[in-house]
């Protein structure tokens, strides 16, 4: 009995080891918006208060009013996906696609948009951070989404190309010096077009938004805080109602990921409503439920020691 | 020994469960690490923070540049270069600088165009101030951008030095560039020559004045002046334009002397105070190419006539929906002249009424019937004259609305109750001039509306409010408020009621009715419990306060036991036949409230020998009596059997 007792403690102290290391390590994922690191998107997933991540796509998006952000999508979009973000976005809903070699051209497709992400490394000459794989972006027309940004910094982008300039209006282009790296080497190959390509554009579907930024790690934690990138997506979250959707069901995914990060923010709601009102009126009463339990238990044995030993 | 050893084999399995289980808490989440580390796909960004600044590609960007480097493509290459400012500071390079000194060339060449374009046209179209404007800007351009022209060649051989490349085609574009500076500037001195050939040839002179510097607005008076050339050569018939601040124009020719003057009316609307006219000469036609525009400004004081506005009403002090009649007259404030046919604008508390129309005496009057939904107190009229030539008026008339007062007397047909019944309340309304109300009233138990009366022939009301079951238990107010109607103060009366929350009593009642019964059940139970009375099959005949016992046969304990059905109740039957034979053994009274517990310690005391048989028996008893356990026929056999020993032991 006694060794039966130590060995469930052992179980449960492993138990408690194996959730805490889950917990406790850092998410690792590229554009997660609970990734702290360089390549995460926390910065911007922290700075919104109304923030939800997304899952799945096996339930209508809500509300309408918000913008759902899916940056750097690796896992291609199903045509139920596809259908869900359709709904949404003829709803009014507005959606943010930033990638650049990514899956998004399958959501584009999805939505027969007259755009899609080029999937060539964008590079630049002369408007650039540090070398020619941060371009630098100034040149915008004036709209909602690039309202009060002068630049912004990108990192190794593509370009979109936009098939219908009808259907698909570019608000922000590249310098007249940039150029498809295609070797890689930060120089432009011989007859190389030197010109400038669009690297933000939008689209009308139904009474909703698509935007579209052929770079999502403008929005990484790197880089948000240089130049205007913050607001552009300060700009974007406006349009949203400053209430933002992350999807983290297209992430490049680690094993057991989504279960570890929905455990993660299950214990972050559970701590956080043990610091509400509600939550330590809660634990007062549990307390004072649990102190009457043994006082009524205590009770109950030193009765029955009594009666024992007046026999 | 062999216990020991057990033991031990028993901590070193355990040790080794403990062991694996260590490693599984280490291995398991190194493996999920490991695993997450393995599927990481390659980074498709770079690390900004760890990217170390690179050294431009100058010769790509300088052809780049050169391509659009012609006089043709200048707004191309200020676009090229239009975002400069942005390049990040640390960048300061000699392309940098290069690159800088190159915009602002473009920059400069550009407007040097736009504005050569622009100063010829307002030549063309008569506009020569605007033209000398352009002049002036174009020359500061000029030699701003000849500076660059300056600089440009050495910065760009620092360039070539710099990165070491061939810079030659950039020179080449400089030159072109600057051979189109030149084109440029033969334009600019040919547009300097021809401006100043026109101002020596077309110099005027224009001088007003106005026949009074104070002038009341709708008055005429006259500005008049003369138009020359500078040599004093009269310009006859010329069309001149008299413009005032409120936007009006008038146009005058001037006449063979060159003389012009105007019979002017300062319209309404003329700001009060001093006023600008400006007379203007614009050359047209052919006068254009020989004469230069010119104008002056006469000042003059418009001055507004002031207005009076006096108002009365009868009566002073109106009830709600009577009619009052306002009267008054707008005239000119020193003279007393009546302002005829003038519009005034009525508003009663700030809201607009009406408008009233003044006749030939500059009176006005107008009839209002007072709202009943006015509020009882201070009300104002407001008569305003918004002015035309006469300056603006307005007069206000105070006066005070009172409504009639009313009274609510109030009773209720009893001052207690239980919730859940019925309570009436009844009374009356009555006016302060004795007219009986009409109407109704609304009825309030504690802020909560129970409905509408209508009042009686008299005034009088009746109203039953049901109370709600789970009032609250206390005092209670009940309330009746007059609706208001037209004219009539609203009011209310109060009565005040104690309620008894019916369900509060009963639950009292059942709650003090069932803790009684069942304190006085469970405290005789307890005592029948505890007594264990004397069987009645040993009777105790009691004479003469003499006790008597008759001490039963084995077979009649036999009988006695079995004639209970029930098992428990012959354990118990057993017990209390044992516990007879006892008392009447040791000689002693069976004690009413001694326990069957108290009472095996007394036998245990006085009996040892009986002490185990005893206990068992007592503990048979208990299950039997006490507890919930089924008690069957193997019980009752040993609890007579006890029985039997205790029999014979006390014979």
């Amino acid at each position: 009995m006694k060794h039966a007792k130590t060995l469930a403690l052992a179980v449960l102290l492993s138990a408690l080891f194996v959730l805490s290391a889950s917990y406790y390590w850092p998410v690792q994922e590229a554009y997660h918006p609970l990734n702290t690191d360089w390549n995460g998107c926390s910065s911007i997933y922290n700075s919104s208060e109304n923030s939800h991540l997304v899952f799945d796509y096996s339930q209508p998006l809500s509300p309408t009013s918000s913008v759902l952000t899916l940056i750097g999508p690796s896992t291609a979009f199903s045509p139920s996906e596809v259908r869900v973000i359709e709904q949404y976005l003829l709803a009014g809903g507005l959606v943010l696609l930033a990638d650049d070699f990514g899956t998004g051209n399958s959501l584009l497709q999805g939505l027969n948009a007259s755009a899609r992400f080029s999937r060539e490394p964008l590079d630049d000459l002369l408007f650039y951070s540090r070398n020619e794989n941060f371009p630098l972006i100034v040149n915008f027309s004036q709209s909602r989404i690039t309202a009060n940004i002068s630049s912004v910094v990108m990192n190794h982008p593509s370009f979109i190309e936009i098939n219908d300039p009808n259907n698909v209006e570019a608000v922000a282009w590249s310098s007249p010096f940039s150029f498809v790296d295609l070797n890689n080497t930060n120089r432009p190959p011989p007859n190389a077009t030197i010109e400038a390509f669009p690297v933000v554009a939008y689209t009308q579907i139904g009474e909703g938004s698509l935007v579209l930024v052929s770079d999502p790690g403008i929005f990484a934690n790197d880089l948000i805080d240089l130049y205007d990138n913050s607001k552009l997506f300060d700009d974007l979250r406006a349009m949203g109602n400053r209430s933002v959707l992350f999807d983290v069901a297209h992430l490049v995914q680690s094993p057991l990921s989504v279960e570890r990060v929905r455990m993660r923010l299950g214990i972050d709601a559970f701590r956080d409503f043990l610091g509400s009102s509600m939550g330590a009126y809660i634990q007062i009463t549990i307390a004072i439920g649990v102190i009457i339990a043994f006082s009524l238990e205590i009770a109950r044995r030193v009765n029955k020691r009594r009666i024992l030993s007046s026999r | 020994m062999s216990d020991r050893k057990g033991m031990r084999q028993m901590t070193r399995g355990l040790r080794r469960a403990l062991v694996g289980l260590l490693l599984v808490a280490l291995v398991v989440p190194a493996l999920y690490l490991g695993s997450s580390l393995v599927v990481r796909p390659i980074p498709r960004d770079y690390q900004y923070s760890s990217t170390v600044e690179s050294i431009p590609d100058a010769g790509g960007i300088l052809a780049q540049l050169g391509a659009h480097m012609d006089s043709a493509q200048l707004g191309i290459l200020k676009g090229m270069l239009g975002g400069m400012a942005h390049i990040p500071s640390g960048k300061q390079s000699t392309l940098v600088t290069y690159l800088e000194e190159l915009n602002k060339l473009a920059n400069n060449m550009d407007e040097i165009r736009s504005k050569l374009h622009d100063a010829q046209s307002a030549l063309a179209s008569g506009n020569r101030a605007q033209a000398l404007t352009n002049l002036r800007q174009l020359k500061d351009l000029r030699n701003q951008t000849q500076l660059l022209f300056k600089s440009l060649p050495s910065l760009l051989q620092q360039v070539a030095d710099s990165y070491e490349i061939n810079t030659s085609d950039q020179s080449q574009k400089l030159s072109d560039l600057e051979a189109q500076f030149k084109v440029y500037s033969q334009q600019i001195d040919a547009l300097n020559a021809r401006l100043v050939r026109q101002t020596a040839l077309g110099e005027t002179m224009l001088w007003a004045n106005s026949s009074s510097s104070e002038i009341f607005v709708g008055d005429t008076f006259f500005i008049y002046g003369a138009l020359s050339t500078v040599n004093g050569t009269a310009l006859i018939g010329r069309n001149l334009t008299i413009a005032f601040l409120t936007g009006e124009t008038t146009s005058i020719l001037t006449d063979v002397a060159g003389v012009f003057n105007a019979s002017i009316v300062l319209p309404a609307g003329t700001p009060s105070g001093k006023n600008d006219v400006k007379v203007t000469y614009n050359p047209t036609g052919g006068d254009a190419e020989l004469y230069s525009p010119v104008s002056t400004v006469v000042q003059v004081s418009a001055v507004y006539r002031q207005s009076t506005l006096t108002l009365s009403m009868v009566p002073t002090n109106p009830h709600p929906l009577d009619v009052v009649a306002v009267t008054g007259d707008l005239k000119e404030t020193f003279e007393r002249i009546p302002l005829t046919n003038r519009t005034v604008i009525v508003e009663l508390d700030g809201a607009f009424w009406g408008n009233s129309t003044t006749n030939l005496l500059g009176a006005f009057s107008f009839n209002v019937m007072i709202p009943d939904t006015i509020a009882n107190g201070t009300h104002r009229f407001d008569v305003t004259f918004p002015g035309d030539t006469y300056a603006p008026a307005n007069a206000t008339l105070i006066f005070d609305v009172s409504l009639l007062q009313s009274q609510i007397r109030i009773s209720a047909d009893r001052t207690s109750l239980l919730s859940g019944m019925r309570l009436t309340v009844s009374g009356d309304v009555s006016y302060s001039d004795n007219r009986s109300a009409a109407g109704s009233v609304a009825v309030y138990l504690d802020d909560t509306q129970y409905g509408n009366v209508t009042l009686g022939a008299n005034g009088t009301f009746t109203s039953s409010i049901n109370v709600p079951i789970f009032l609250n238990f206390g005092a209670h107010e009940v309330r009746v408020e007059l609706i208001p109607s037209s004219g009539v103060q609203p009011s209310s009366a109060t009565v005040g009621v104690f309620v008894y929350t019916t369900p509060v009593i009963v639950a009292l009642i059942v709650g003090v009715s069932t803790a009684s019964s069942g304190g006085v059940y469970l405290l005789r139970r307890r005592k029948r419990l505890a007594m264990v009375t004397a069987p009645s099959e040993l009777v105790e005949s009691v004479a003469h306060r003499e006790r008597v016992v008759v001490r039963p046969s084995v077979e009649e304990l036999v009988r006695t036991v079995e004639s209970d059905a029930d098992h428990a109740a012959r354990v118990s039957r057993c017990y209390r036949l044992a516990r007879s034979l006892i008392d009447s053994k040791s000689g002693e009274e069976t004690r009413m409230n001694e326990t069957h517990l108290e009472h095996l310690a007394r036998v245990s005391d006085a009996m040892p020998q009986l002490r185990d048989q005893m206990k068992q028996l007592v503990e048979l008893f208990e299950v039997a009596e006490y507890s919930q356990y089924p008690v069957g026929p193997d019980a009752s056999k040993k609890a007579l059997e006890l029985l039997l020993n205790i029999h014979e032991a006390t014979s």
